[in-house]
């Protein structure tokens, strides 16, 4: 009777993370090369009650203890691409990340909205450099044409400039969130040079949340936060009657 | 549950920054010289309750960890130095470069600006001036009595007197490595920074400047249609963002029936 209290009760918990995983995703709806986050749930393990009476002990089967937020994934598939005409708006078709410089260390990010420091050098909205394939920022030469190709090759003109490093990785689940649009790696992680990914000048990569999948996502969390409030209230009507009813003398 | 409120609560923030810039855009939708913001966002640090790599019940390291993010921030609005369109007004002091540069003047107070806004005029001892009066640096002074103002693409100023033509100015462009660190002044001003780095200067025409063409007005390069959609996508990434606070606000009542 009790361990139903308990289970529901882990279910309105789990609830509540998923709503707040969801107000995440609907809350950077705008962000450019933001990937929506997921929750997988899983049950508790299950446990094999039995019966032991004056005829020994008796299998009655198995019992749920309830469920816990197993894991928090990171939807990779790509957002939309919005034409922004801008020379640094990149976006990258396919697989693939930004290299940035960051006072942390080397991080990753989709975001390709870049603009110029006061040395010349290509830097994301924070200030973190891009950096080329050789792990160096990238110097642009003032008063010259900036373009772009398809593979991230940067050309001044007719002046021939460095190739961005754009790296990719074999298993994403080695990255984590950082905010601020950047993906961290766990230890001694380092990406691969992607292949069959585009670079597009003058194209940003939009959120690739969903709003009508993250409503759906709401709903059906609020409506189970709801059906285990229910039979928690159940449950203690029951337990009141118990209490208060089953001993009480005439 | 307080979380996915405060988080609902960061992205209807950032979306109403959004329309505020939209707002300003459009509000200056015929302003000469006007260049466009863009908001950029990003997402905000995340919390980490379950940390990957660790090992679950049976003894296997768990490949993903759980992290629930805090929501959304503005990242930076961003001026975005697009050309805007052309305008023919035949006034000989309009001026427009086409490209790179911006004009240097002097504000009342000594400090110098740049602006793209080239409708320059004469005041009252001849000097070239903006609309608001600011003289235009290298100051330019056109005698009383010219007849005829001509200004190449290469920005030398000539007068015609009489019968003779002599030149009296040459205008100087400023540029710099990042013109989106340049602090918006109002009134088509705007002012040197750290992050725009020191100005650089040149001759129209020359080592990437633009040229000038008299006669010519550069508009605004807000554009109508772009501006609407932003608005609309705002408007309904708050109104979706609204939608997340009820809902956690709906769970809170809930928890809180929970005991009559």
């Amino acid at each position: 009777m009790i361990k139903g209290l308990y289970t529901a009760a882990s279910a309105m918990n789990v609830n509540m993370k998923k709503m707040d995983v969801t107000s995440n995703n609907l809350a950077n709806v705008n962000s450019t090369g933001f990937k929506r986050t997921g929750s997988i749930q899983n049950s508790f393990s299950e446990m094999l009650i039995s019966r032991i009476d004056s005829s020994g002990k008796q299998e009655l089967g198995s019992i749920g203890g309830g469920v816990e937020l197993e894991e928090n994934y990171t939807d990779y598939s790509a957002g939309e691409f919005k034409h922004t005409n801008n020379k640094l708006d990149l976006a990258i078709k396919g697989r693939g990340f930004f290299t940035l410089q960051t006072p942390e260390g080397v991080r990753y990010s989709r975001n390709g909205s870049f603009s110029l420091n006061n040395q010349n050098q290509i830097v994301n909205s924070q200030g973190h450099l891009l950096l080329n394939q050789n792990g160096e920022p990238i110097q642009t030469v003032p008063g010259r044409e900036i373009t772009i190709d398809k593979s991230g090759q940067i050309n001044f003109g007719e002046l021939e400039g460095d190739r961005i490093n754009i790296v990719d990785f074999d298993d994403y689940r080695n990255l984590t969130k950082q905010g601020n649009n950047l993906y961290q790696t766990a230890d001694g992680i380092e990406g691969n040079q992607v292949e069959g990914s585009k670079v597009l000048q003058g194209y940003l990569e939009g959120s690739n949340v969903n709003i009508v999948q993250e409503m759906a996502n709401m709903i059906e969390t609020t409506r189970a936060y709801e059906t285990n409030q229910k039979v928690i209230q159940t449950i203690d009507n029951s337990l009141e009657k118990a209490v208060n009813s089953v001993g009480r003398l005439a | 549950m307080i979380g996915a409120l405060w988080t609902a609560a960061t992205g209807m923030n950032s979306q109403q920054k959004s329309i505020d810039v939209t707002s300003n855009n459009l509000a200056n939708v015929n302003t000469g010289g006007f260049k466009k913001s863009r908001v950029n966002f990003a997402d905000l640090m995340y919390k980490t309750i379950k940390q990957p790599g660790t090992p679950n019940a049976q003894g296997a390291q768990v490949p993903v960890g759980i992290e629930v993010g805090h929501g959304s921030k503005v990242a930076s609005t961003q001026k975005v130095f697009t050309e805007g369109n052309l305008k023919n007004t035949d006034n000989p002091l309009d001026l427009l470069i086409e490209g790179d540069g911006f004009f240097q003047v002097m504000k009342p107070d000594g400090t110098v600006a740049y602006t793209k806004d080239g409708s320059f005029k004469q005041d009252s001892t001849g000097r070239v001036v903006t609309s608001d009066g600011y003289p235009l640096q290298p100051e330019i002074v056109i005698p009383e009595d010219a007849t005829d103002i001509s200004i190449t693409s290469d920005g030398t100023v000539n007068v015609k007197t009489g019968n003779t033509t002599e030149q009296i100015g040459q205008i100087q462009l400023y540029r710099f490595a990042n013109p989106a660190g340049l602090n918006s002044q109002g009134r088509n001003l705007f002012a040197q920074t750290v992050a725009s780095g020191d100005p650089q200067t040149g001759v129209p025409g020359e080592q990437g400047f633009g040229n000038i063409s008299q006669g010519f007005l550069e508009m605004s390069n807000v554009k109508v249609v772009e501006e609407m959609v932003n608005m609309i996508a705002a408007q309904r990434a708050y109104d979706v963002n609204s939608k997340a606070i009820k809902a956690a606000d709906e769970m809170l009542q809930t928890a809180n029936q929970l005991r009559r």
